[in-house]
């Protein structure tokens, strides 16, 4: 089954991952513009940051036959940081109007203070000018109001919702998601969140619509594997088939391409493997024998 | 308290150690060079050593008459001589110039430096106006570098806004850090932290998780409604630890509500530390 990764981390992963995760079906990925680890100190090194995302990260993808698209964002945990906040917001719309950008995010809640709030908003309205989606981020601690208020701007903007993913939900969010327009995301993780049993009960509870899992890996304790895990689960757990194609592939290839950014006929079909090309003249190829499809 | 951590260091440390702490005490003196004074604040680790002050019975009277809430006896001889540094400084510098460096010092720091700077944030004149530095550093996952700020530290009790207070408080329960080594807690209890605690127990119950058993401490005191007939459930939890934590919680509810659940319970317990707590809870309504 093919599958999509909407929301992963791949800055922090390694060339086997991304083998693994092509061997397991993985054809396509989103990979969001979110925080380090540690907090940046000048506005700059976002300027790095994005294209990164844009440039090598693409392109190492593409060596592994994978599709990769990303979101560009001042994350809430950095907006905090009124130093890089003016200057980051400031050179984001010369990312948004770059190919392969399928929306602004994460943006949302951390800590919910004021000025995460004004920066999640004044992203919203950028979203809105420049036709993306949105992906929002919502917090770990107090996360049900987090949601509660992610949604509620939502609405007091009048952005449209199904524009709207909400991610990281648990079995007390996803219903007020779904009580919207909005699609409600699921980061399947080791220990925190949400577990492959937990959502299958879920998909079996509510169903398939507007329902999208991801694995959210980064350089923390997190599987780039787990939406094919889920997958199995989900047909262990008896979910038929075109459910979970529809949750894994269906849905978020569907949110996304409301950017206009990413062309649902072009990812059916997988890129071919060149090997030999170069970024910058950087193989990802340590001494090994390049594959060539064709 | 800068003069005590100066005689704290020269009791403990070696001739070496000491020529160069004099060293680095002399180069704060202005002109300061501030990318050699910020060498000498990375450098107190290799120097000095970490090893724990470990404060005697007549060092410790001292320290409490200068500052009774500050756990010296934890911080290691680097750490000391990081705030000897600082403290020094603030008294050469015009207050501006001090605190840009002093940030510096922060973010350029390593994890110990970072756990150095926030444990000796509190007795630096006019701390608060590192508020922003204190906040940003409990959005760390280094959990060493968040306990420095979170844990036996008065700084967050001193300085922290409500809503940032409550933040740390949840990131502790997330982390598995223990509420009691948050100083002043039962000062900082309020309404909001009971409402985002008891959310907190709600997600974790509907994923079939496990709940921090000492959240009833900052569950407990504001809550009403379902909320409360919850922790009287935990009251008579099968594990100890949730019995006594949620009936120190109730201790501090906000009115008598709770006294038949603490009386019923008392009751019927058999295990000391909880009886005790039932009883000193039930005491507290008088």
């Amino acid at each position: 089954m093919k599958m999509f990764d909407p929301h992963i981390h791949m800055t922090s992963r390694t060339t086997d991952d991304y083998a693994a995760m092509a061997e397991a079906g993985i054809a396509a990925i989103v990979e969001p513009a979110f925080w380090l680890g540690q907090p940046r100190t000048h506005a700059g090194s976002f300027e790095d940051y994005f294209n990164g995302l844009l440039g090598w990260e693409r392109f190492r993808a593409s060596q592994f036959g994978i599709r990769h698209f990303c979101t560009i964002a001042l994350n809430p945990k950095e907006a905090n940081d009124p130093r890089l906040s003016e200057e980051v917001i400031d050179m984001m719309p010369r990312y948004l109007q770059k190919e392969g950008v399928v929306a602004v995010g994460e943006i949302g809640y951390d800590d919910q203070t004021d000025s995460e709030e004004k920066l999640f908003e004044r992203q919203m309205a950028m979203a809105m000018e420049y036709g993306l989606p949105v992906l929002i981020h919502t917090p770990h601690r107090d996360k049900k109001q987090g949601t509660v208020r992610s949604i509620d701007l939502v609405k007091s903007m009048g952005f449209p919702e199904e524009r709207a993913l909400i991610d990281h939900n648990t079995e007390e969010t996803l219903p007020l998601v779904l009580d919207t327009g909005c699609w409600a995301g699921h980061s399947i993780y080791p220990n925190t969140k949400m577990d492959e049993e937990r959502m299958a009960r879920l998909v079996k509870q509510y169903g398939s619509e507007r329902i999208i899992i991801n694995s959210a890996a980064d350089w923390g304790i997190s599987d780039p594997l787990k939406v094919p895990k889920t997958v199995d689960k989900m047909r262990e757990m008896g979910i038929p088939e075109v459910d979970i194609e529809t949750i894994v592939w269906s849905n978020p290839a569907t949110f996304f391409a409301q950017s206009g950014n990413l062309n649902l006929e072009d990812i059916e079909t997988r890129p071919n493997i060149n090997q030999t090309e170069l970024f910058d003249g950087n193989s990802v190829l340590r001494g090994q024998t390049p594959i060539v499809e064709s | 308290m800068k003069q005590h951590l100066h005689d704290l260091l020269r009791a403990r440390a070696g001739g070496d150690a000491l020529a160069w702490l004099e060293k680095a005490l002399a180069a704060t003196t202005p002109p300061v060079h501030h990318n050699t004074l910020l060498g000498y604040y990375s450098g107190a680790s290799r120097r000095m050593g970490k090893r724990a002050l470990n404060l005697s019975q007549q060092e410790q009277a001292r320290g409490e008459t200068l500052d009774a809430e500050l756990a010296l006896s934890h911080w290691g001889a680097d750490e000391a001589a990081r705030a000897l540094l600082l403290l020094t400084l603030a008294e050469q510098l015009p207050p501006e110039e001090f605190a840009e460096l002093a940030r510096r010092c922060y973010e350029l720091g390593d994890s110990r430096e970072q756990e150095s700077w926030l444990r000796g944030l509190g007795p630096l004149p006019d701390c608060a106006r590192f508020l922003a530095s204190a906040v940003d550093a409990c959005r760390t996952n280094i959990i060493p570098v968040f306990e420095a700020i979170a844990c036996e530290n008065p700084y967050p009790l001193r300085v922290f806004p409500e809503a940032n207070f409550n933040q740390l408080i949840l990131k502790s329960l997330f982390n598995g850090i223990a509420l009691e080594r948050i100083v002043g807690l039962e000062a900082r209890l309020n309404a909001s932290l009971s409402r985002m605690s008891d959310d907190y127990v709600s997600e974790r119950e509907a994923a079939g998780r496990t709940v921090p058993t000492d959240i009833w401490l900052v569950l407990a005191p504001h809550i009403a409604g379902e909320g409360l007939v919850r922790v009287h459930r935990y009251l008579s939890h099968e594990d100890p630890a949730h019995r006594y934590w949620a009936a120190l919680g109730l201790g501090h509810h906000a009115n008598g509500e709770s006294r038949e659940a603490l009386r019923a319970r008392a009751a019927l317990e058999r295990e000391p530390r909880v009886k005790a707590a039932l009883d000193g809870a039930l005491a507290r309504m008088g």
